[in-house]
């Protein structure tokens, strides 16, 4: 089993062509495992981070390949532990989509998942959306705000970094359940058995 | 869409390849000889081997077992392997077409040819024979040569359409319904309903694959659209954690490789054991009615269809009513209004349905749904027929619209496909995508539309609905099988016989029917019914209609019951079981089978006549009982095919030859009614 002190899932969203599997793959460098989604339809990457000398895995899935929903609903961030939203600043339309993108997040997500938003593409020079225009968004909806540059690696890794340095100090704040180990005994507790039955008893 | 089987398939399979396993310095599986050669398809092949040998396992008997790869467009492709303990490679078949019993009996086809030095040169022969031919159309049988010379030939048909996998025909589902109890059956369908992450576990691999298979297939006409990885090889063990929804089968031997602190809330389900553990209680959130309904009739119909049978029924009674959602317009597209799909239907279905309306799996079903629809169509699956049978004056409200929708479509139908087609919503571009692509069912109606003017000239002349046309009896006959339960708040449709001499119920009826004046597969089922003991007596109007087989011919073959064997191949099981099935099928004759009235099924069968709407097909597109010669009137009925009398030999060699042993042997030998004898 691999060493780690605690694993993170950070799912991607936002609307496509907005650079979100460019930015997972600028942070990982490749790292870790290429191409598992030609085989399983659903991509994902991890990396382990250091932080405060504690490793951390962060496993960055990523919803590229999704667009066959017409919307993605119900329980595709149940258990994800931070949602990064996407925009492309020299792309109006893809922050025109923010409010029906965090709607669907609001309306299933965990409320104690962490949001970050992301402009993305800052190496363009045919920026649309200012980034007071971001930040204000942001902060109206309680996010976190960054802008980055997949291309140029400008804000990745502090991204990623950022984001694995609020997850542990929740978690060490007993903020994420399932790493309490009195909840856990109270999930066993919950758990149903059945005995080898007939059905109808 | 939501479907994740490809239609537009050209070839049987895809590759054959030869997979040696893992040993000594050699970590990794390999592939050492594929066909055909020119198969490019890098991904697939480098998976091959990982999936085929997925971890540590036990290779101490012959077993087949699938697992899937999902391409971007969420398609799957079915990875069919056997192993046999004598070998050290494994065989692996790759197709698009989830055809399970076909391609395990092909690779036992392909294992004596490559095991037998005299016969090694015919095997690229027959492949090349195999790949090249087409596939054939549902319902239809392919032949090709292994060994030209002795005149040995790899037959096979494709199933039927609108087929629902039956016990013991579909290997998946028996072994399923061998391995897990119906009450856990119905917790595993509702976690699915809810989208939960789901673990299947087993220490063996055909357990697992053929569970997972099963469980997605018992939830149709809905599709699992998330993640879906029937046989977890190691190296992919960290999907585990993965957020999004998902159905994995792990085998034991990984299940230690993850944290269960990391995975977070799942279901899982020891296939091995028969429990479930469950952090969520999904089974209560479902409408209560609905889950009476469904267990009772687990209990009263199991073999054939009846397993998937009672689970579509439960999915009619719970989303059925999609349709009085649905808003007809002239000259618009039929769309589907969420409000009133939760309005219309009982105060106590309401909150399950909210919640629905939430889930990835009925977005996608409804959006297939309406593609049916806007495409014309109609109505024309198993789900439909089953929900027109579930509420008739709901059903006729919608008939009546969509008839007339569609005759305003021949009018102007291109136009709408036209702008279908232009609209900017990706849902309904895709659709109409979907429906392009779609091979031979689908396509052809959806040309047949295209060429709409002609087509409908041609309907011209004769009845609207298309009954007068034989195809349309194989409904009738399904109609007739069906027990017309006590389907809550179904009235009772006053039925009237039909005239010998209707054109519709031609010769083909007759026949099937003459002999099935026993009830003996009713009794036979509370043999094999887990549940007999606990069964109620008030059942008696089910068991008219249950699924019967002719006693003649049982005790015809009884002699040979011995010496059969469907499949030259090996047994993936020793004859350990035998004992268990002799002793069933020696139980037979004790069995007090009910009186079936043939007149009984044909007064049922006029009920549907005026149901049907089918408004999509050349005539070539229908069901047509009297193909291949069969004098068959219900396609979804394959045991009643003329052509194999010695049904009960057959379940039980089946069951046989899965290795299945079907829990049921204590409540057998303790039943008080049954006089065993054994074979020595």
């Amino acid at each position: 089993m691999d060493d780690y002190k605690f694993l993170f899932k950070v799912v991607l969203v936002g609307n496509a062509g907005v650079g979100k599997t460019c930015l997972v793959r600028r942070f990982t460098q490749g790292l870790f495992p290429p191409g598992q989604g030609a085989t399983i339809g659903v991509d994902f990457m991890i990396k382990t981070v250091e932080i405060d000398n504690e490793k951390i895995k962060l496993q960055i899935w990523d919803t590229a390949g999704q667009e066959r929903f017409r919307s993605i609903t119900q329980s595709y961030y149940r258990s994800a532990h931070a949602l990064i939203l996407v925009y492309d600043i020299s792309c109006q339309p893809t922050f025109d989509c923010l409010p029906d993108w965090l709607r669907e997040i609001e309306e299933y997500a965990s409320s104690k998942v962490l949001r970050v938003l992301v402009g993305n593409k800052i190496d363009r020079d045919d920026r649309e959306i200012p980034t007071r225009v971001g930040e204000d968004f942001a902060q109206r909806h309680n996010m976190y705000y960054l802008e980055t540059s997949a291309k140029e690696s400008d804000n990745v890794e502090k991204l990623f970094n950022q984001i694995a340095a609020e997850l542990m100090e929740q978690a060490r704040c007993k903020e994420l359940p399932r790493y309490d180990d009195g909840n856990l005994q109270n999930m066993n507790r919950r758990t149903t058995s059945v005995d080898v039955t007939c059905c109808g008893n | 869409m939501g479907s994740r089987i490809r239609e537009d398939v050209s070839h049987v399979f895809e590759c054959f390849c030869e997979v040696v396993k893992p040993q000594g310095d050699i970590q990794e599986a390999w592939v050492i000889q594929k066909f055909p050669d020119s198969f490019k398809e890098d991904e697939k092949i480098k998976s091959v081997p990982k999936f085929a040998y997925p971890c540590e396992f036990d290779n101490t008997v012959i077993q087949h077992y699938s697992f899937v790869l999902t391409s971007g467009d969420s398609k799957w492709t079915f990875g069919f392997c056997r192993h046999d303990p004598k070998s050290s490679t494994a065989l692996v078949i790759l197709s698009y077409l989830p055809w399970h019993e076909t391609f395990y009996r092909l690779l036992n086809t392909i294992s004596e040819l490559i095991h037998n030095n005299a016969q090694a040169d015919m095997l690229s022969p027959f492949l090349a024979n195999l790949y090249t031919s087409k596939v054939p159309d549902p319902g239809t049988e392919l032949s090709v040569p292994t060994i030209p010379s002795a005149d040995k030939k790899f037959t096979f048909s494709a199933p039927k359409r609108f087929e629902l996998p039956s016990i013991p025909n579909n290997r998946n589902l028996s072994e399923y319904y061998n391995a897990v109890n119906c009450d856990n059956m119905i917790r595993v369908f509702a976690s699915m309903l809810y989208e939960r992450r789901i673990v299947f576990t087993s220490r063996k691999l055909n357990r697992l694959s053929a569970c997972v298979q099963a469980a997605n297939a018992i939830i149709y006409p809905m599709n699992w659209q998330h993640i879906f990885i029937p046989v977890l090889p190691i190296h992919l063990v960290d999907y585990l954690f993965a957020p999004m929804p998902y159905l994995i089968g792990v085998p034991h031997a990984l299940v230690d490789r993850v944290k269960k602190a990391d995975v977070g809330d799942v279901v899982i389900l020891d296939a091995d054991n028969n429990t479930i553990e469950s952090p969520f209680d999904d089974l209560a959130s479902l409408p209560q009615e609905v889950v009476k309904q469904l267990k009772s009739q687990l209990k009263t119909q199991v073999m054939g269809d009846g397993v998937s049978r009672a689970f579509l029924r439960a999915l009619v009674s719970l989303i059925g009513g999609y349709r009085d959602a649905l808003i007809v317009n002239q000259g618009e597209k039929i769309t589907f209004d969420d409000e009133a799909f939760v309005e219309t239907r009982p105060t106590t279905m309401q909150p399950f349905l909210r919640k629905m309306l939430e889930l990835q799996i009925f977005q996608q079903f409804i959006d297939e749904r309406l593609t049916m629809l806007n495409a014309g169509l109609g109505f024309s699956d198993e789900f439909e027929h089953e929900a027109w049978n579930y509420c008739d004056k709901n059903s006729s409200k919608i008939k009546g619209q969509y008839k007339e929708w569609t005759s305003a479509m021949k009018k102007e139908g291109s136009a709408i496909l036209k702008s279908m087609k232009t609209r900017a919503n990706p849902a309904v571009k895709n659709a109409v995508n979907t429906v392009k692509e779609r091979g031979k069912d689908v396509g052809k109606a959806y040309k047949g539309i295209r060429s709409k003017l002609k087509d409908f000239s041609d309907v011209k002349g004769r009845p609207r609905s298309q009954l007068s046309q034989p195809a349309s009896t194989s409904y009738r006959g399904k109609e007739a099988r069906r027990s017309v339960t006590s389907d809550t708040g179904c009235s009772q449709a006053p039925y009237s016989a039909l005239t010998p001499t209707s054109p519709d119920h031609g010769e083909g009826s007759a026949l099937s029917f003459a002999p099935l004046d026993m009830d003996l597969m009713g009794d036979m089922q509370d043999v094999f019914n887990k549940c007999s003991l606990l069964d109620t007596p008030a059942q008696t109007p089910n068991k008219m209609m249950k699924p019967v087989r002719s006693f003649d011919n049982f005790t015809a073959t009884n002699g040979s019951l011995l010496g059969s064997n469907l499949f030259s191949g090996d047994r993936a099981a020793g004859g350990s079981d035998d004992s268990v099935f002799l002793l069933e099928s020696q139980s037979e004759p004790h069995a007090r089978p009910a009186p079936m009235s043939s007149h009984k099924v044909q007064v049922k069968s006029s009920s549907s006549e005026t149901d049907l709407i089918r408004l999509d097909s050349t005539p070539s597109d229908e069901f047509d009982p009297l193909e291949n010669g069969h004098s068959l009137t219900n396609p979804l009925y394959p045991y009643y095919n003329n052509d194999e009398p010695s049904d009960i030999h057959r379940d039980l060699d089946l069951l046989r030859e899965y290795g299945l042993d079907f829990p049921h042997s204590n409540t057998i030998t303790q039943s008080p009614q049954n006089n065993w004898t054994k074979f020595d």
